[in-house]
């Protein structure tokens, strides 16, 4: 074990693990896969040797060891190999065909959009701070960050017509 | 900018979550597996000790004994515990003087944790109105008396969008930018983003005259920028020459003022996205502010797929192969003095 015990592993959890979620299930698009992601990402938490200064650096570290996971199972052979199965699909959290239809379109937008949208708008990072995290330029998340705007908006404009 | 789009992502991102049970899951499922990596541990160091001390008695017999009666001491503890709860509490608290502490406080309870926390609700809604969502901070975004040269640069502004009569000059990190008065109050990242417009100035060499760059991002077309060269006496603030020509602009400007025979130009180059990368540069005559050059001379079938990088004394042309949607691999193709573009 790492420097935290049961009961902070279980604090960590509630607190994080829907965010960690999110994100492996943005980037995989497949829900198990999601799931292991999530598993792997606290047993990486309990067992790592790091101590935090405080509650951000860990959400930070989360972060970015989970999209380091995610990175790492989108390069994988095994998952070029597969074919997506619709019942692993992410979609299964949505009940509305409506829901189902929009999310499978947002799914279609490049990881980093969907990335710096969700860690700007649902997470409340700034463009300074998700630069930090993503390590790259400022220039650059605000780039991606407008471009995914106006890819959302065409989906959304393509689905209502 | 389609608000409805981006609370609709919110919404369905909010759907995407653990419950208490599933946490509860992988709490258990993590636990057991760290454990069991325990346990492999543990059985890899006694089989170490086995391997290098073969025929040896690790475990002596005496041991064995005592954990046995520890164990059948414990499990008898138990069972009064079990069969007696009461009559164990009072005797606890007659000798010990508290209670002991309920078994449920000492092991994660998830349901009662679990909801008093809201970390599944969209905390941002940038599109909201004041009146739903007071924004907490003012993230460094304030307001101050203009210089004469910024006043110069608010009359422009006002000046190119007439009918933004409410709009004011804010800073941020030290860049200007317009936004609606009443936001002053509230205004936040979001909406910095959304009204932020950059303006970049350079004085002309040898004029009492400045050309000055907009690039403007207009709030209900996101994708339609368009970049204004206006050329205006620094003096007086009158605007000699504009051209606002260049939509579907990158925020990836760059600019040089050059100076050839005694004339002065504007060279320009910009990456454009609709749909893709595509890049666009041009020479523009500060005087008459009518473009001399510009890369579709050049290339007119798929000037597009020119980059070009402005140095001192001429641009190095790039061509750009796309391997996938978003990379693109470029290739020097030559470098041209800006001299034999402008008299070509």
């Amino acid at each position: 074990m790492g420097t935290y015990d049961e009961s902070s592993l279980s604090d960590m959890i509630m607190k994080y693990s829907s965010m960690i979620l999110r994100i492996a299930v943005q980037n995989t698009n497949d829900f198990y896969v999601a799931e292991d992601i999530t598993q792997e990402v606290f047993i990486k938490l309990m067992t790592c040797k790091k101590a935090f200064d405080n509650e951000n650096y860990v959400k930070a570290w989360l972060i970015k060891v989970t999209l380091n996971m995610c990175k790492n199972h989108t390069k994988s052979s095994w998952r070029k190999r597969t074919v997506s199965i619709q019942e692993r699909e992410a979609t299964q959290f949505f009940v509305l065909p409506e829901d189902r239809y929009i999310f499978e379109l947002i799914m279609k937008l490049p990881d980093k959009y969907k990335n710096v949208l969700y860690l700007y708008y649902y997470e409340e990072y700034t463009v300074p701070e998700i630069a930090e995290l993503l390590d790259k330029k400022i220039n650059t998340i605000s780039t991606w960050l407008r471009r995914a705007r106006i890819e959302l908006k065409k989906m959304r404009r393509n689905s209502d017509g | 900018m389609d608000d409805n789009s981006i609370n609709k992502y919110l919404e369905l991102m909010s759907k995407v979550k653990y419950d208490s049970n599933d946490n509860e899951k992988l709490f258990v499922s993590i636990t057991k597996l760290l454990n069991n990596e325990d346990n492999i541990q543990i059985e890899k160091l006694n089989s170490m000790n086995t391997t290098s001390m073969i025929g040896a008695d690790i475990y002596p017999k005496r041991h064995s004994l005592i954990a046995s009666i520890a164990t059948a001491a414990i499990l008898f503890v138990l069972l009064l515990v079990i069969l007696f709860p009461d009559t164990i509490t009072s005797l606890y608290e007659r000798f010990i003087g508290v209670s002991p502490t309920p078994a449920s406080q000492t092991t994660p309870n998830f349901q009662t944790n679990y909801t008093a926390t809201p970390i599944l609700t969209p905390k941002k809604t940038p599109f909201q109105t004041e009146q739903q969502t007071p924004s907490p901070t003012v993230r460094n975004v304030y307001i101050r008396d203009l210089t004469k040269n910024e006043e110069i640069l608010n009359n422009i502004y006002h000046t190119i969008f007439p009918d933004r009569t409410d709009y004011i000059a804010y800073w941020m990190d030290d860049n200007i930018f317009w936004a609606p008065a009443h936001l002053q109050e509230t205004i936040n990242i979001g909406d910095y983003q959304l009204y932020k417009i950059k303006y970049r100035y350079e004085l002309l060499p040898n004029e009492n005259s400045k050309i000055l760059f907009f690039e403007e991002q207009v709030v209900d077309q996101l994708h339609y920028r368009h970049l204004y060269c206006i050329r205006i006496n620094s003096t007086t603030g009158e605007v000699i020459s504009k051209r606002y020509d260049i939509s579907y602009l990158e925020d990836s400007l760059s600019y040089r003022i050059i100076s050839i025979n005694g004339v002065t130009y504007l060279a320009l180059a910009t990456n454009t996205w609709e749909h893709g990368e595509l890049y666009f540069s041009e020479i523009v005559n500060c005087e008459t502010m009518e473009p001399v050059w510009n890369i579709q001379d050049l290339y007119p079938d798929n000037w597009e797929s020119y980059k070009v990088v402005l140095n001192e004394n001429g641009i190095d042309l790039y061509h750009g192969e796309r391997l996938d949607t978003y990379l693109v691999n470029f290739e020097l193709v030559r470098r041209i003095p800006y001299d034999e573009l402008i008299y070509a």
